[in-house]
């Protein structure tokens, strides 16, 4: 008994170790530390000698919702990784010290810029319909061909309550139909829905056991099939009336105690070492002009990116899911 | 009269022993949070609402459907178990365990793999010439999906109080010129009540809280108040609707628990002799092939996840998982020594405290239990991670509180298990045993403990194999020197690691499905 004391008490004093001085924390969503983090984390600390430690807490909503709780105790000297439409909650909350990066102008999107600098972009991912090849020889090019009768219970979608990319398909819709269409769009698309998941990773595994031959997802999906599979059988399109875009942003927190590295990280995020490791490893673009790897030919071509204004979205997004849910209601 | 005094007293210290620490680990954490996020009374605000109210109906519905379906199917199973020598008796009984532990997805999925496009059924009948289809995505796939994950839970807890029906009664019935149908309505049926009532309760509190299995299998149209909850409590400014739903969802799940309880009153019977005389009935294989086609498809579909890949089964995802890069193996054996120090370490507590819980059996305990089924993970992590502040708890450091975490998520089956448990103990040993002045330490290890040992080390196997799949609480108290097995299946899906993120489901099926055997292996080797 006392033998398993001891090891339950080493155990938790060796867990509970705390941070160094020169030590930059970050809080972010999953994939990021088990991605990129690995690649451009050391670099970072090789150039600035310090130590950055990354927290995920699931996804983004939750590594806000953990700077929210935390208030001014929090540890994190920066949030990364929340949308256009998430920042507008933390704006809200003024959770962000404004900084504007050295080499801002490196920056290819001024559409993307935030006026007041509390965040900066570091990259951006467009939804897409993703087709299986084998089943689709013809897929459809536009909104109106994704109506077609030929589709019945052929497309699976994520729900715009529980999954971002649910969300940001939504939002879309309200881009390419406007207010008054989209509702119509969707009442019209309902019977060519097979079933709606509660996050991307069920849509997927639906998709890939056949279920259906069309889901909800992302342009790049195509390049990475190639990339991990030497496949080209799942491809992505983005119909002809523009894409939406899902942008990244990271911002330092007011309550950092860190501000000088918090900074430099802000800049860093827009150099080449680390925006030319987000192809590969977000499987999401650059915001600035470095060169995308040849496995994106694979990928959906973003050629006209719609406008939305974030700040409409925050306004009407409950609006916009109501609607959206009285129609999946309807019998 | 002193001894009964001190047996009496001692009860009551058990009781509020297990009450006091339910309410510090469960509702305490809870309560910070209402208090700190739930700034108006919005409970009877949110629930007005015609969407909410119309899906507060409809999770009624179906689970009240479903656990009564479940009921029905079960029933024949639970006969043969418990009054037949059937063969493949500990199958069927493990199968009772699913529900609890195989998340909604696999679950999901197992259904697709028979049901699906591409399905068992669907293939039969392209032999036959039609055209592939899918029997999913519709109300009746939920209750099916239900009373599939469902139907074992009414062949363990009425078989386990069916076996107990004097033989003698049952033949006596017959004897006046009833058949065994005849007999089971005037005998067994008013005897099984109590057990069939609570049966209901466990697969409508499993239904009622069902989340991506409505989601998945029901299609467009379809959402429970835990779907609800959850989409609330991921939109950061609707925390006070996700708490009101929560605190009302929890309320719900108490005051069925007490319904059902007052309806079926309490199973204290005198443990019999188990007898299992009767003859197996000819409808025994019309029964039993499809319910274990059914009622296994999760498990087979989460073990094989692993040789599920692009276009067809092999071992390519194995290969990718153990080649030299691979981010899954260089965290494996790290993510299996969290896994494995987390759940054993909240499964003692949790045996511990539900051990203290049984013994009166009181009502209590099983509403406190009900409550916590309607508390989601995530919620309950939140709570945690503002009490770890409020106690200036490191960041790194905060997944110790997944102990309690875990320990209040498995609770109830473990209240389940032990309640059963202490009813069938023969307490006149523990009197005979005082008697020849045995000291509270020998009673327990030299009565109670050679007794019960099986059903503690079955609870025990099945509360830890409940905390090595959870994630949700999980994921929210991670930090990057800790990870367990399912936070890092989600690492790798949501990095793409798709291959790898299959063969750990496997890992993980694999680890929890060796945990059943060996329980059910333990519990046989008791029988026999």
């Amino acid at each position: 008994m006392r033998k398993i004391a001891f090891i339950v008490i080493l155990a938790f004093l060796i867990i509970g170790s705390t941070f160094p001085q020169n030590t930059l924390v970050i809080y972010t969503y999953d994939s990021f530390v088990s991605g990129i983090a690995k690649v451009v984390i050391p670099k970072f600390e090789r150039m600035y000698g310090c130590e950055v430690k990354v927290y995920s807490f699931g996804d983004a909503g939750n590594a806000l919702m953990r700077v929210f709780m935390e208030g001014d105790k929090t540890k994190a000297d920066i949030l990364l990784g929340l949308d256009q439409n998430m920042i507008i909650d933390a704006f809200k909350k003024g959770i962000f010290e404004p900084y504007k990066p050295l080499n801002h102008s490196l920056i290819k999107y001024p559409e993307f810029l935030d006026e007041r600098w509390r965040v900066v972009p570091y990259d951006f991912g467009a939804i897409a319909i993703v087709y299986d090849s084998e089943e689709v020889k013809d897929p459809p090019k536009s909104f109106k061909d994704l109506l077609d009768e030929r589709w019945r219970r052929s497309i699976i979608i994520e729900d715009p309550r529980t999954s971002s990319t649910g969300r940001a398909f939504l939002i879309w819709t309200v881009a390419v139909f406007g207010e008054d269409g989209f509702v119509d769009f969707w009442r019209k698309l309902k019977p060519n829905i097979l079933t709606v998941t509660a996050g991307w990773d069920e849509a997927f595994q639906l998709f890939e056991a056949g279920e259906a031959p069309m889901m909800v997802s992302y342009a790049t999906d195509g390049a990475y099939s190639y990339y991990a599979y030497k496949s080209t059988r799942y491809k992505a399109v983005i119909p002809e009336e523009g894409a939406f875009v899902q942008v990244e942003y990271a911002g330092i927190l007011k309550f950092s105690k860190n501000k000088e590295f918090a900074k430099r990280f802000m800049e860093f995020l827009l150099m080449d070492q680390f925006q030319s490791e987000i192809p590969l490893n977000q499987w999401m673009y650059p915001v600035t002009d470095v060169e995308l790897p040849d496995v994106y030919k694979y990928a959906a071509t973003v050629e006209k990116i719609l406008k939305v204004d974030p700040s409409e979205v925050e306004r009407k997004m409950d609006e916009w899911i109501n609607k959206w849910l009285n129609i999946m209601m309807e019998k | 009269m002193d001894k009964q005094m001190a047996q009496h007293y001692d009860g009551k210290v058990k009781d509020w022993f297990s009450i006091f620490i339910v309410v510090i680990l469960a509702f305490f954490p809870f309560a910070l949070l209402v208090s700190f996020f739930l700034k108006s009374p919005g409970v009877f605000k949110v629930i007005k609402t015609p969407y909410v109210i119309s899906v507060v109906k409809f999770t009624f519905f179906q689970a009240i459907l479903s656990a009564v379906l479940s009921i029905f199917i079960g029933l024949p199973g639970a006969y043969l178990l418990s009054r037949t020598r059937i063969p493949l008796r500990s199958l069927f009984r493990s199968l009772s365990m699913v529900p609890f532990v195989v998340p909604g997805i696999v679950m999901a999925l197992g259904m697709v793999g028979i049901l699906g496009r591409k399905g068992i059924l669907s293939l039969i009948l392209s032999i036959f010439g039609f055209k592939p289809r899918s029997f999913l995505y519709s109300f009746w796939s939920i209750i099916l999906a239900h009373v599939i994950y469902n139907f074992p839970v009414t062949i363990r807890v009425v078989g386990d109080a069916w076996e107990r029906i004097d033989e003698d009664t049952v033949n006596s019935a017959m004897l006046e010129g009833y058949g065994r149908f005849g007999a089971f309505l005037r005998i067994d049926l008013p005897l099984l009540f109590p057990s069939i009532l609570f049966s209901f309760l466990l697969s409508f509190s499993y239904c009622f809280t069902s989340f991506s299995v409505v989601m998945i299998i029901g299609g467009v149209r379809f959402s429970t108040m835990e779907v609800l909850i959850y989409s609330n409590l991921r939109s950061f400014l609707n925390l006070d609707v996700a708490l009101s739903l929560t605190i009302f969802q929890s309320m719900i799940l108490g005051m069925v628990s007490l319904i059902t309880f007052k309806l079926g009153g309490f199973i204290l019977e005198e443990p019999t002799k188990v007898s299992r005389g009767e003859k197996i009935p000819r409808w025994t294989l019309f029964y039993s092939i499809p319910m274990i086609v059914f009622g296994f498809s999760p498990i087979i579909s989460s073990i094989l996840l692993g040789f599920v890949e692009h276009g067809g089964m092999g071992l390519s995802n194995f290969m990718a998982f153990f080649s030299h890069d691979s981010p899954a193996l260089e965290n494996l054996t790290k993510a299996l020594g969290f896994t494995l120090f987390y759940s054993t370490s909240a499964s003692l507590f949790t045996l511990f405290i539900s051990f203290m819980a049984g013994y009166s059996g009181k009502l209590i305990h099983r509403f406190l239990a009900n409550m916590l089924v309607g508390i989601s993970p995530v919620t309950l992590a939140y709570g945690y991670s503002i009490l770890g502040k409020m106690m200036n708890m490191d960041i790194n450091s905060m997944h110790i509180l997944l102990i309690p975490i875990y320990t209040v998520i498995t609770y109830p089956i473990a209240l389940t298990i032990m309640t059963s448990t202490w009813r069938y103990f023969p307490k006149q040993l523990l009197e005979m045993a005082e008697v020849d002045g045995a000291d509270k330490f020998q009673k327990f290890f030299h009565v109670i403990l050679p007794n019960m040992k099986e059903e503690m080390i079955s609870s025990f196997l099945l509360c830890s194999a409940v905390s090595m799949g959870e994630l949700a609480a999980t994921l929210t108290l991670q930090s990057p020197d800790f990870l367990t097995i399912s936070t890092l299946i989600y690492r790798m899906y949501s990095s793409r690691h798709f291959q790898e993120a299959k063969v750990l489901n496997t890992i993980l099926s694999a680890m929890i499905i060796a945990m059943f055997i060996l329980g059910e292996y333990i519990s046989k080797s008791d029988e026999e």
